[in-house]
């Protein structure tokens, strides 16, 4: 197997002796160049053929954005809507990981919320969007508390998984010597669960920045996406909507690009995961 | 009783109770305007959705779901499977579709509301937008992570290109596949409520937007029944799908995994 995949790499490479494809397939950075050109031709194209001011050229996006980043009003919408989303992550995960935790340790209390977690877990948060904003107005809090219940099941799931698949064997080793609750939990069941936790933190992280914007977008308090409205609305200046809808994605991949980092320094402990890991080393090796 | 029967019970029962504590302690509470009793709830619900707001509000609302996500399962897996099969694509590619799939769709609502419109295009199309993505993504890695052995075996038995497709490896992708798919239906819903909530003149999300102008709190929570209601008959639909779908890999495995 091994064996056929490099002689036929070897053939390859021997066959086409191209020096541009080996650097092509050597060079990440220039494949990363090229890709950036062919997504900025593409856009410029789309512009163009769309002709709507509200998806501006590439010159005309750069000219906006140069000018919006020097404006108070860019940064500040940038930090409403990062706190926003933060605090009611922080609150978020404060309950429900402890809260998954204990539902997981639990046969009883399991199987007691297993139907209510499923049925409000699958209704999306943002419909509660109209009733909050009645209660607490186009504010803060308004965005906090939508991120925060968004951001809650996710989490509570995760958690309560990580706890319910901690390794038999070690569970009833731990048992065996008699460990005492607080080591088990500090030494067995919150490191097993790190892991699911992580995973839990990346959806609610994702999930909390789309519902964030999603309460800027429909009842404007400040943030990126009240920006955007305005902006699309009012329509005098629709290159520099698109400025900070581009701002929006570009935190979402960062965001996303974070989490993802700390759930695969979490993995560490996971042996499913070591294992897994262990066995694609291998596979890489082979091809 | 056994001990599995007394979980089941409880698995039951305990919604039931809570629904009931809701019922009674709501008409024993003084009247609240934002917090209105169940029994009115259930009264407006009655009223509102049984059934002449099934075909008002519901079904437009059904149709934007189930025609975006059709379109970003359908192409997503088409796109997938082709971006998979060819690795120098997929890795060259990877980057931008990860970024698609990472941007909070719902800032791009606005955006979208000006260049399709109001109508039930928008709606199809940012439910796109949300959904493809991750779909693409689950579909390519799978493909290109298929198992060499399989593809070998294929390879030499020379199965044409259209059975491998539908024999070897869509059904060795599916188990990541349907994540993908169900993180996209997850999505779908959330951005099709938003796009009612911000410009529509029926659906749900307009519905509940509408119960907000009106200070009909009543309303507006009968509503939030109707989407839990069917929030969780589609994540029930999906999760029936899946058993169907991926019973073989759950025999070959012994339990899901996923």
């Amino acid at each position: 197997m091994a064996g056929t995949a490099v002689v036929s790499t070897v053939t390859r490479e021997t066959a086409t002796p191209e020096p541009a494809a080996s650097l092509w397939s050597s060079s990440r950075a220039l494949r990363r160049v090229t890709l950036l050109i062919v997504c900025l031709a593409g856009w410029q194209a789309i512009a163009l053929a769309l002709d709507n001011p509200v998806v501006p050229t590439v010159p005309d996006f750069f000219a906006a954005a140069a000018h919006d980043v020097t404006t108070a009003v860019y940064w500040s919408s940038l930090g409403n809507t990062v706190a926003g989303w933060a605090i009611g992550l922080g609150i978020a995960a404060l309950i429900a990981v402890p809260l998954g935790m204990i539902i997981g340790l639990s046969t009883v209390l399991d199987h007691s919320t297993r139907i209510i977690v499923g049925f409000l877990q699958a209704t999306p948060s943002v419909v509660l969007l109209p009733l909050v904003v009645l209660v607490y107005g186009t504010t803060i809090q308004m965005k906090i508390i939508l991120v925060a219940i968004a951001a809650f099941w996710p989490l509570l799931i995760q958690s309560t998984y990580g706890i319910r698949e901690v390794d038999r064997v070690a569970k009833e080793t731990a048992r065996s010597y008699r460990l005492r609750r607080r080591d088990r939990v500090l030494f067995l069941y919150l490191p097993s669960a790190a892991a699911f936790v992580a995973t839990g933190l990346r959806l609610a992280a994702s999930i909390g920045l789309a519902v964030n914007i999603a309460a800027e977008v429909l009842a404007s308090p400040p943030g990126l996406g009240q920006q955007i409205l305005l902006r699309t609305s009012n329509a005098d200046d629709p290159a520099s909507a698109f400025v900070y809808f581009v701002t929006a994605a570009v935190l979402g991949v960062l965001i996303a690009g974070l989490f993802r980092g700390i759930e695969q320094a979490a993995l560490f402990w996971n042996p499913a995961h070591r294992k897994a890991v262990r066995k694609a080393r291998l596979k890489g090796r082979a091809s | 009783m056994t001990r599995r029967s007394v979980l089941r019970t409880l698995e039951f029962g305990v919604p039931v109770l809570v629904v009931a504590l809701w019922w009674f302690i709501s008409e024993a509470m003084p009247p609240s305007f934002y917090f209105p009793p169940l029994r009115d709830i259930w009264a407006a619900f009655q009223a509102t959705w049984i059934f002449d707001g099934i075909g008002r509000d519901v079904v437009p609302t059904l149709t934007g779901i189930v025609l975006g996500y059709a379109v970003s399962v359908i192409g997503g897996i088409a796109i997938g499977v082709v971006l998979g099969s060819v690795p120098a694509l997929h890795d060259f590619l990877h980057p931008v579709i990860d970024f698609f799939r990472s941007l909070p769709s719902s800032a791009a609502v606005p955006i979208f509301i000006l260049l399709v419109g109001v109508g039930m295009e928008m709606k199809v199309a940012v439910v796109t937008l949300a959904a493809l993505w991750t779909v693409i993504l689950n579909t390519s890695e799978a493909v290109a992570g298929a198992d060499p052995v399989v593809t070998d075996t294929s390879r030499s038995y020379r199965l044409g290109r259209l059975d491998k497709l539908l024999f070897v490896t869509l059904p060795a992708a599916s188990p990541q596949i349907v994540v993908g798919m169900r993180v996209a239906l997850n999505q779908s819903i959330i951005l099709i409520i938003v796009a009612e909530i911000m410009v529509s003149t029926q659906g749900i999300g307009f519905f509940l937007k509408n119960a907000q102008w009106h200070f009909d709190l009543t309303g507006m929570w009968s509503g939030l029944v109707m989407v839990g209601i069917i929030g969780f008959a589609l994540s029930r639909l999906f999760l029936f799908f899946e058993r169907r779908v991926l019973a073989w890999h759950r025999g070959l495995h012994g339990k899901a995994e996923l």
